[in-house]
């Protein structure tokens, strides 16, 4: 920063230009570097070199923002918003194992009420059915209103429309759950 | 006669930014898209100026106010919103460009030397609707403060290119009034030497 005929004192001035040029130097401080400046073109032409980089940085404010950003940023707020609608409706019930939790998507996707109900990973192998008493538990909990919220929140949609035409053997997830298929 | 909705939805653009992330808690999602409305563009300037790539800074602005969405339970107001968001976009950034850094350090070998530039493609879109000399001019600009290191390069956006205040930029970068006032120094002498044939009348 510092060139080779520079003093001492310049190197000083250098380090506080920036104040110098905000006014916010103690007044003793400020005039003595006032009176350096007078004396020293080197630190003048800093000075001024600093106030244009100064005008000029500001003219670099406008910024070309594309359009459609605000519009896609709102969409995948609005996305997490129902998602956290979704789950919050799934926290009321704490007993649920994760299983269970998986299986509320199978009985929004036309669970027909009657037999057990498979959980597979991600290859469909079969791993385990629902116990009967968290069949009950989602029966007698889940059921109502989880399905009216589910369907009308937006969230698996297409999931949802898949699995009530074609019944196909897409997994699915939720957060925190396990794959399933239907 | 209008609903108290619709008179709660014409009062929202007079709703200082705290309040309506407040009114956003209870689920008004009009109220969080206004605060999106308010800040998008700015958050955008600065993630563009730091990054110096526009989709990059696009990728992070929609982070930015997802993070905001999911951790508005947790604002406080002993700083002001526009503090807080602008901390989440700049440690969003920051991460961003030290992945980068630690990416281009494999790809080239180490170099100790924060200020050695590095070559960059440039990126048209980061380009400022008013130039300032010209073209190559502001070109240029965005290419040294891009490359300054990055304790100086935020100040220095936030200050001269975004005209914030010293104490907000304080709270944003979590350093003292003081230490701001430092980096902006030595980041305005560092571009001034890089630029001398613009910014030094010799």
């Amino acid at each position: 920063m510092r060139t080779r005929e520079e003093n001492g004192y310049c190197g000083l001035v250098a380090e506080v230009l920036t104040s110098y040029l905000d006014h916010s130097l103690s007044a003793s401080l400020e005039r003595d570097v006032a009176a350096h400046l007078e004396e020293c073109a080197s630190c003048r032409r800093r000075l001024e070199g600093m106030s244009t980089l100064i005008f000029d940085l500001k003219m670099l404010n406008s910024v070309d923002v594309p359009e459609e950003i605000s519009w896609s940023i709102k969409r995948a707020v609005h996305r997490e918003a129902r998602k956290d609608r979704v789950i919050s409706l799934l926290k009321p019930v704490p007993f649920l194992t994760s299983a269970a939790a998986a299986a509320i998507i199978l009985v929004v996707a036309g669970f027909s009420g009657g037999g057990t109900v498979p959980v597979t990973d991600g290859d469909n192998a079969p791993l385990e059915t629902l116990s009967a008493v968290d069949q009950n538990r989602l029966q007698r909990y889940i059921l109502p209103p989880q399905i009216g919220d589910l369907q009308g929140s937006g969230l698996f949609e297409d999931q949802l429309a898949l699995a009530d035409t074609s019944r196909s053997e897409t997994p699915i997830r939720l957060p925190g759950a396990r794959a399933v298929s239907f | 006669m209008l609903t108290k909705q619709e008179l709660d939805k014409a009062d929202l653009p007079l709703m200082s930014d705290e309040a309506l992330l407040s009114s956003s808690l209870d689920g008004n999602m009009v109220a969080f898209d206004l605060l999106v409305d308010r800040y998008y563009e700015r958050i955008y300037g600065y993630l563009n100026r730091f990054l110096k790539d526009s989709d990059m800074a696009e990728d992070l602005l929609q982070e930015t106010f997802l993070r905001v969405w999911k951790k508005r339970g947790e604002f406080r107001n002993i700083a002001s919103f526009s503090t807080w968001i602008y901390t989440i976009a700049g440690n969003l950034a920051r991460s961003e460009w030290r992945r980068r850094k630690r990416w281009r350090m494999l790809r080239l070998g180490p170099s100790d030397n924060e200020d050695e530039p590095d070559y960059e493609l440039a990126d048209e879109r980061a380009m400022p609707d008013r130039v300032v000399e010209s073209r190559l001019a502001a070109s240029e600009l965005l290419d040294e403060v891009a490359k300054l290191p990055e304790r100086y390069r935020q100040v220095v956006i936030l200050r001269d290119i975004q005209e914030m205040s010293y104490e907000e930029i304080a709270g944003i970068v979590q350093v003292p009034v003081g230490t701001v006032k430092s980096r902006l120094n030595r980041g305005r002498l560092i571009l001034q030497e890089k630029l001398g044939k613009w910014h030094e009348n010799a």
